[in-house]
């Protein structure tokens, strides 16, 4: 019995220090300083500084240096630190910036780092195959995904007697048609021309040549097995059959958004984040909003399929930190369940995690059910080629501006497609 | 003594725009960093034979004539009027200066919104009025998107030139206006007189000044435009801009930054000419 108690004594005394080993160890790790930039609107801040806070009380040997830079400025901050040799630990990164950054030299294979994390077993699968796109080597981590889906005015498809949502690109057009009257200032369609326009003539190209960007071969085979007809198509929505908005080609997200809930167009594309403005807009709750508005997958092409592109956002650690085992700590915080579910409740990002799609505030919203299909479907969904180095000078140069001379007819449909064919072809050499 | 000064121009202004004029002869991309190398004129050729460099210059010289002419114009005039006597003169100073008080990217987000044609109050007021039968997409249309920003660019800037033309007004003794007027001169003859020559100074300088502001301007163009649409708003400071940001070409964009450099001195230089043969010092 006295041998019993010792025992029972000596694991209870066992357990304990176990528990207060690691605090002792952390109390006694060197202090390190890890810097954190990201370019999240100013209403984000505060969160953000939350979540970093409730970082620091579980690491107290970690001090975050956190920075909050204006989105406009990000690239071009990184740009710089990059030149100076002055880049953070780790930063909130935008996908578009992968190749480019990779390309130079500055971001760590996280790969050794996430093979022993327990914790990426809850992460989607499309964060590691996006996360690997440069050269498939895992140099980012995406942490939120940001996928299109239509939003349409079901009161005006009521309104109309039309069949809504639609579902194929024939009924699109029909709808787009008849809920077109200038006289009354409406539209059927509010186009995304300005930045950014190359995600939706992409997804149509796409669905018209059945999802194939590259060939095989790795040449570009966007313009090939009918992608050149999808162009077409989508451009003669305004050029011919005249039911987008007339500053479809000055608009960027913030004039379809504002288009659509100022009663001036009855359909356009965006992502989730859209979501919140327009339940705001249409009577701030869900049950009020689902009279006025939908969400419905894109309209299938001329393959049966629809295509939805997909955009992301995470995290990367710096090559040039001085503190890569500190940093994967706090990106690994970042992408925990309750903190990944805190930032997308707030923002409205489809979160990182299986885990959080079961939460009630998810599956509650009837409006962010069709974002989550689309990207769970494979064939469904599309990933830009964020590896090419040249990416993102591409969409913001003549990707853009080669659409712009087609919706203006200052050139043919083809003219453009071979334009933009041009530029990525020889962005690849 | 002149060392404090010396060592500021060294620091802060040649040596920047020595690196500058180094690199504008090197292949310096930062995502080819195997490829930087000496190419010597390869840059500048490049800009001499590109059709879009020839198009920016030259839309770059309607916005800075065309937004200096008004607000030099609009200006002088507002100056003229607050130099008079009249109720709550001081309230409409102060106003006067608002424009130029706000943030040029607050600016152009206000006029971008009021220019947009399904929301915009602009067009809301152009149908009610009956002006026109259908609304118009100022920043949508190519040839109506660079004198939409020009128009918001006099907006702006005229509060520029009616504080400084004001303060240069005051200084014009009140005498000259006495003895002109005992002479017979009718104000169209005091203004042209006594007035403008008095004055010159301070418009030459308001001018130079600017000129050399709104050239390199970026603000209202990106916010509004983005240099569009298909570069109907592009001026030479914004293509620069794109070439080194987002193209991430500092070889070019050494290049074209010295190009505006050459070109404005050259603005300067003359602008010294003309003030010299005017016979006034500066």
């Amino acid at each position: 019995m006295r041998m019993v108690s010792r025992l029972v004594f000596a694991f209870g005394l066992f357990l304990a220090l176990a528990a207060l080993l690691p605090a002792v160890a952390a109390a006694q790790a060197k202090p390190v300083t890890t810097t954190f930039w990201d370019a999240e609107p100013a209403d984000l801040v505060k969160l953000r500084m939350e979540i970093l806070k409730g970082f620091e009380a579980k690491y107290p040997h970690i001090k975050i240096n956190y920075l909050n830079i204006p989105y406009a400025e990000a690239r071009q901050k990184l740009v710089t630190a990059a030149a100076t040799k002055t880049l953070p630990d780790t930063m909130f990164f935008q996908a578009t910036w992968l190749g480019e950054f990779a390309a130079m030299g500055e971001l760590l294979d996280l790969g050794p780092y996430a093979e022993k994390w327990p914790g990426g077993k809850n992460l989607l699968p499309q964060v590691f195959s996006v996360g690997k796109a440069y050269k498939n080597t895992l140099y980012y981590l995406p942490s939120e995904f940001q996928i299109d889906a239509l939003f349409y005015r079901a009161d005006w498809f009521k309104e109309a007697g039309i069949k809504g949502p639609p579902t194929t690109w024939a009924e699109f057009l029909d709808a787009a048609k008849k809920l077109t009257d200038p006289a009354k200032n409406r539209y059927g369609f509010s186009m995304r021309g300005a930045g950014g326009n190359e995600r939706y003539y992409i997804m149509w190209m796409l669905m018209a040549n059945g999802n194939v960007f590259f060939e095989k071969d790795g040449s570009l085979g966007l313009l090939n097995h009918g992608g050149m007809d999808g162009l077409k198509w989508y451009l003669e929505l305004c050029t011919v059959h005249q039911v987008c908005t007339p500053n479809s080609v000055n608009n960027s997200f913030l004039e379809n958004t504002a288009e659509f809930s100022s009663g001036t167009a009855a359909m356009y594309i965006h992502n989730q984040y859209s979501v919140a403005r327009q339940i705001k807009a249409f009577g701030g709750t869900v049950e009020a909003a689902r009279e006025k508005f939908g969400t419905a997958a894109i309209p299938r092409g001329p393959k049966g399929r629809y295509i939805a592109a997909n955009f992301t956002n995470g995290y990367v650690i710096f090559k040039q930190s001085a503190h890569p085992e500190e940093t994967w700590e706090l990106v690994k915080w970042m992408l925990s369940p309750e903190n990944d579910s805190k930032f997308s409740q707030t923002t409205g990002a489809l979160p990182a995690n299986k885990s959080v799609y079961d939460e009630a505030w998810f599956k509650g919203n009837p409006f962010l059910a069709v974002f989550k299909q689309q990207l769970d479907d494979p064939a469904g969904s599309f990933n830009f080629p964020i590896q090419m180095a040249k990416w993102n000078s591409l969409i913001a140069g003549p990707l853009k501006e080669e659409f712009q001379k087609g919706l203006l007819k200052q050139q043919s449909a083809e003219a453009t497609g071979q334009a933009i064919g041009k530029a990525i072809s020889d962005a690849l050499k | 003594m002149l060392a404090p000064a010396l060592g500021f121009i060294l620091t802060f202004i040649l040596y920047p725009l020595g690196l500058n004029f180094s690199t504008s002869f090197q292949h310096r991309v930062f995502t080819e960093p195997m490829a930087n190398q000496f190419v010597g004129l390869a840059n500048y050729v490049k800009i001499a034979t590109d059709p879009t460099f020839w198009l920016v210059l030259r839309q770059s010289a309607l916005w800075v004539t065309g937004s200096l002419a008004f607000q030099f114009l609009l200006g002088l005039a507002l100056a003229l009027l607050l130099n008079e006597r009249f109720p709550a003169r001081g309230l409409y100073r102060s106003l006067i200066l608002s424009p130029w008080a706000i943030s040029g990217v607050i600016i152009a987000i206000m006029w971008k919104w009021m220019y947009n044609p399904q929301v915009g109050v602009l067009n809301e007021i152009l149908v009610r009025l009956g002006l026109v039968s259908h609304r118009l997409a100022f920043l949508a249309d190519p040839s109506t998107a660079l004198p939409a920003v020009i128009f918001t660019n006099i907006w702006r800037g005229t509060p520029f030139f009616a504080v400084i033309l004001l303060a240069a007004l005051q200084t014009v003794p009140k005498e000259l206006y006495e003895t002109a007027a005992m002479d017979g001169a009718g104000p169209w003859q005091r203004f042209l007189h006594v007035t403008l020559p008095s004055i010159v100074p301070m418009i030459f300088a308001a001018l130079l000044l600017r000129t050399i502001w709104i050239f390199n301007d970026v603000d209202l163009i990106f916010v509004m435009t983005d240099g569009g649409p298909v570069r109907a708003s592009e001026t030479l400071a914004t293509f620069l801009y794109k070439k080194a940001s987002r193209d991430l070409d500092f070889g070019m964009g050494s290049a074209l930054a010295m190009v505006m450099f050459a070109i404005l001195m050259t603005i300067t230089a003359l602008y010294y000419r003309a003030f010299r043969r005017s016979g006034r010092m500066f």
